[in-house]
C-alpha cells in the first residue's frame, strides 16, 4: 500500500494552490459580498485547465481522472465554496452525465468546449416534487418526429443561468418509472423554450448560480439522447456517485479552512494572560477536527482511486457525501467557537464558511437518502435482501 | 528560438519553519494535516528560474518576424521554436527531475537531466552548460541561455556571467522582461536601468517581475509532463568537461580577529588608500 500522491498529483496540487492563493482567495469575500464570481475569474480557471482537469484528453481534458478532480475540488473549497460548486456542477455532474454515458459523436460534440470553459455545464434533475426522489420527475419528454419536445420545471440548478450546456432529465414514459421511464438529454440552451425563472437568493454559497428553470416545448434532436432512451435514471445515479465523491473533496477543503482558522485563531488570542490554545477545551477542538479531517481525506483519497480504477463507488459515495458534509459543518461551528463573537460579525471568512457549508447536507442527494444508500448496500453485503 | 534553461530546485521556504534555539527545521501545523499522507511538498522550483523559462514561454509564444519569415533569431536557421530545460542531479530522481517535470508543464518542449555532478557549484554548472551549448549546436545552435539570477538559497547568481564568458556571447543579469526585437534579430531585455537591445545569442539571468500577469500551468500540461515526455539523461562524463572546469572551486575562509575600531580617514585620496590597503593587508 502507498499513501502518498504520485509527483504528478503533488505537483497538480501545489499547481492548483498556487492559483488558487492568487486568484480566488483574495476575492472569495467579494464573491460572496457581490453574489457573483467575475467572469474574468471563468476565464482563468478555463486557461488553467480546471474545466475538463477530470475527463480524457481524447476529449480535450486534462486526464487527472477522478483523483485529479478531488485534488481541485479541495484546493478550491479551502478558498471559495461557491467557486467550488461551480466548477463541480459543471464538471461533476452537467458535464459528468455527457461524459459517463454519452456517445462517441456526443463527446467529440460537447466535452472541447467544456473542458475549456469555453461553455459552462448544468445538471438539471431536481424539481419541486422530486427533490432526492430522482425516480419520481414530472418534467415530461414527448418524441415527436426526430425530436424529443421537454416540458416541466427544474429547481437548484447550479449553474443554471449561466451554463450552455444542460444535461436535463425528463420522464419519456411515467408508467414505466425510473427503470426504464426517465431518458436522459443533452440539452443547448440556444435551442429555445428554456426561461431563467428565477434566482435562488442563498443563506450561502453567494455566487453560485442557483436558478429555477422552465422548460416550455424545449425541442431537442434524438440524437442528444444520452444513452439508451428509459436509461436516464441509471446515468443520473452513477452521475451523482461521482459527483458525491468530489462533494466530499470540497467538504475536505471547508474542514481544513476550519481547522487552519481555529489552529491559529487560538494562537494568536490571548486571554487572562495565555494564549487560547493553551487551554484544554481549545485543544480538544483542534484534536478532534484534526482526526476527523485525517480520515475524511482517506476516505475521500482511496474511493476516488476505486473510480479511476472503474470500481463500484455508490456505498463509499453515499458515505463520504454525509459524513464529509457533516464534518465540514462541525469543523466551521467549532473555528466559530474558538473565534468566540469574532467569528460571528458579518463578512467575517469564518462566518461565510459556515453559511457555506450548511446546504452541503442538503443537496445532491440529502444525507438522509445517503444513510438510506448505505443501509441498503450494507445489507447486500451481508447477503440480506435491502 | 532555440532556447536552453536552467532550473533548479529550491526549497519551499514558505512551507518550512526554522527553530533558531534547535537549529531544527519544521513542517508547519497546516502543511502536516494537509498533506500529511498525501505528499510532502516541500520543494519547488527555483523563482527566479521560473521567472526565466516564463521568459522563455513568452518569447516562444510571440515568434520574431524573422522567425516568421523563415528564419531563426538571425542565424539564417529554420529549425522551430523549442525551449530545452537542463538540471544537474547527482543522480536520476528526486528534487531536480521534479523540476525539470515542472518545466515541462510550464512549457518546456524537452528536458535534460544532468547525473554525475554531485553538489555542483556555479563554474561546474556553468561549464555544464556551456558543454550543453556545444552539443546543441549539431542541432541548428541556440539562439539563448536563459536562467535565474539569483539561486535557490536567494543569492546573486554566478552561472550567467561566467557562462557568458565562457561562451564569448552576449550577455545580461537582473531582466525582468524579455522580448524578441521587432526587427526580428535579437532580443530586447527590460532591466531595472532600462530596455537593453541584446544580438543573439546571449546569456540572459531573469529576476522574477511581480508586475507581469503571473503564469500557470496548465492542469493537462501538469498530468502529460509525468506521461508522455521523457526526461532525456546524460551524464556528467559524457560531455568532456575540460579539467579545469570539473575542479573543484576552493573557497578560503578567513575568520576576522578583533574588528578594527572604526576610523575617518584623513589627508589626500592616495593616502588614504594606502591606509586602507595596509588595513587589509593586516586581515589576509
Amino acid at each position: 500500500m502507498d499513501y502518498t500522491l504520485s509527483p504528478e498529483y503533488r505537483l497538480l496540487q501545489r499547481t492548483i494552490r498556487e492559483f488558487i492563493d492568487a486568484e480566488v482567495a483574495p476575492i472569495a469575500a467579494q464573491i460572496d459580498a457581490e453574489d457573483r464570481i467575475p467572469q474574468s475569474l471563468i476565464r482563468k480557471m478555463g486557461d488553467a485547465g480546471f474545466f475538463g482537469l477530470p475527463f480524457s484528453t481524447k476529449y480535450g481534458g486534462g486526464g487527472a481522472g477522478e483523483l485529479g478532480y478531488c485534488l481541485l475540488m479541495e484546493e478550491v473549497s479551502r478558498a471559495s465554496s461557491a467557486v467550488g460548486v461551480t466548477i463541480g456542477a459543471h464538471i461533476g455532474i452537467g458535464g459528468g452525465a455527457i461524459y459517463i454515458d454519452g456517445s462517441p459523436a456526443q463527446k467529440e460534440q460537447y466535452m472541447p468546449a467544456l473542458c475549456r470553459g469555453d461553455q459552462l455545464a448544468a445538471f438539471c434533475l431536481t424539481e419541486p416534487q422530486a427533490g432526492s426522489d430522482a425516480a419520481n420527475i414530472r418534467t415530461t419528454a414527448r418524441r415527436d418526429g426526430d425530436h424529443w419536445v421537454i416540458n416541466g420545471t427544474k429547481l437548484w440548478a447550479s449553474n443554471g443561468s449561466r451554463a450552455d450546456v444542460l444535461s436535463v432529465f425528463a420522464a419519456n414514459d411515467r408508467s414505466m418509472g425510473a427503470r426504464g421511464g426517465i431518458s436522459a438529454f443533452i440539452v443547448e440552451k440556444a435551442f429555445g423554450g428554456i426561461t431563467v425563472a428565477r434566482l435562488e437568493e442563498k443563506m450561502g454559497l453567494h455566487g453560485s448560480d442557483t436558478a429555477l428553470l422552465i422548460f416550455d416545448n424545449c425541442r431537442v434532436p434524438q440524437e442528444n439522447v444520452i444513452g439508451p432512451v428509459g436509461a436516464g435514471f441509471l446515468t443520473a445515479m452513477k452521475t451523482l456517485d461521482g459527483g458525491r465523491l468530489s462533494l466530499g473533496a470540497a467538504a475536505i477543503g471547508g474542514a481544513q479552512y476550519g481547522l487552519e482558522t481555529m489552529v491559529r485563531w487560538a494562537q494568536a488570542a490571548v486571554e487572562n494572560g495565555r494564549p487560547l490554545a493553551a487551554r484544554q477545551s481549545i485543544q480538544w477542538m483542534i484534536a478532534d477536527t484534526a482526526m476527523e479531517v485525517a480520515s475524511l481525506r482517506h476516505m475521500v483519497y482511496s474511493a476516488a482511486w476505486m473510480f479511476d480504477q472503474g470500481k463500484k463507488v455508490s456505498r463509499e459515495a453515499a458515505m463520504i457525501k454525509a459524513y464529509a458534509t457533516e464534518v465540514g459543518a462541525r469543523t466551521v461551528d467549532r473555528a466559530i467557537q474558538v473565534h468566540g463573537t469574532a467569528g460571528l460579525r458579518h463578512g467575517a471568512p469564518v462566518e461565510r464558511h459556515f453559511r457555506d457549508e450548511r446546504i452541503a447536507r442538503i443537496f445532491e442527494g440529502t444525507n438522509e437518502v445517503q444513510r438510506l444508500i448505505i443501509a441498503q448496500e450494507t445489507y447486500r453485503q451481508m447477503g440480506y435482501r435491502a | 528560438m532555440k532556447i536552453l534553461i536552467l532550473v533548479r530546485p529550491a526549497p519551499a521556504w514558505d512551507k518550512l519553519r526554522f527553530d533558531l534555539g534547535s537549529g531544527a527545521v519544521e513542517v508547519p501545523a497546516d502543511t502536516l494535516v494537509g498533506l500529511s499522507a498525501f505528499g510532502e511538498g516541500t520543494w519547488t522550483l527555483n523563482g527566479s528560474d521560473r521567472a526565466a523559462l516564463d521568459a522563455a514561454s513568452s518569447v516562444v509564444r510571440r515568434p520574431s518576424l524573422a522567425a516568421e519569415n523563415g528564419t531563426n533569431g538571425g542565424a539564417g536557421a529554420t529549425a522551430p521554436s523549442e525551449i530545452i530545460a537542463v538540471a544537474l542531479a547527482s543522480a536520476p530522481g528526486d528534487a531536480a527531475e521534479a523540476a525539470l517535470h515542472e518545466a515541462l508543464a510550464r512549457g518546456a518542449h524537452r528536458t535534460i537531466l544532468v547525473t554525475g555532478a554531485p553538489d555542483a557549484d556555479a563554474a561546474l554548472t556553468a561549464g555544464v552548460l556551456a558543454a550543453l551549448v556545444g552539443r546543441l549546436a549539431g542541432d541548428g545552435g541556440l539562439d539563448a541561455v536563459l536562467l535565474g539570477a539569483e539561486t535557490p538559497a536567494g543569492a546573486p547568481d554566478e552561472v550567467g556571467p561566467m557562462l557568458t564568458e565562457a561562451l564569448g556571447w552576449a550577455g545580461l543579469s537582473a531582466v525582468t522582461a524579455l522580448h524578441t526585437a521587432d526587427s526580428g534579430s535579437g532580443l530586447h531585455a527590460g532591466t531595472a536601468a532600462g530596455t537593453f537591445a541584446l544580438p543573439t545569442p546571449a546569456v540572459v539571468s531573469l529576476l522574477p517581475n511581480p508586475a507581469l500577469t503571473p503564469r500557470y500551468a496548465h492542469g493537462g500540461a501538469v498530468i502529460a509532463a509525468f506521461r508522455k515526455q521523457p526526461i532525456e539523461s546524460l551524464a556528467l562524463g559524457d560531455l568532456h568537461l575540460p579539467g579545469a572546469t570539473t575542479a573543484r572551486v576552493t573557497v578560503r575562509r578567513a575568520t576576522l580577529g578583533e574588528p578594527p575600531a572604526n576610523e575617518r580617514l584623513k589627508g589626500s585620496v592616495e593616502e588614504s588608500v594606502a591606509v586602507l590597503l595596509g588595513g587589509l593587508r593586516t586581515l589576509l
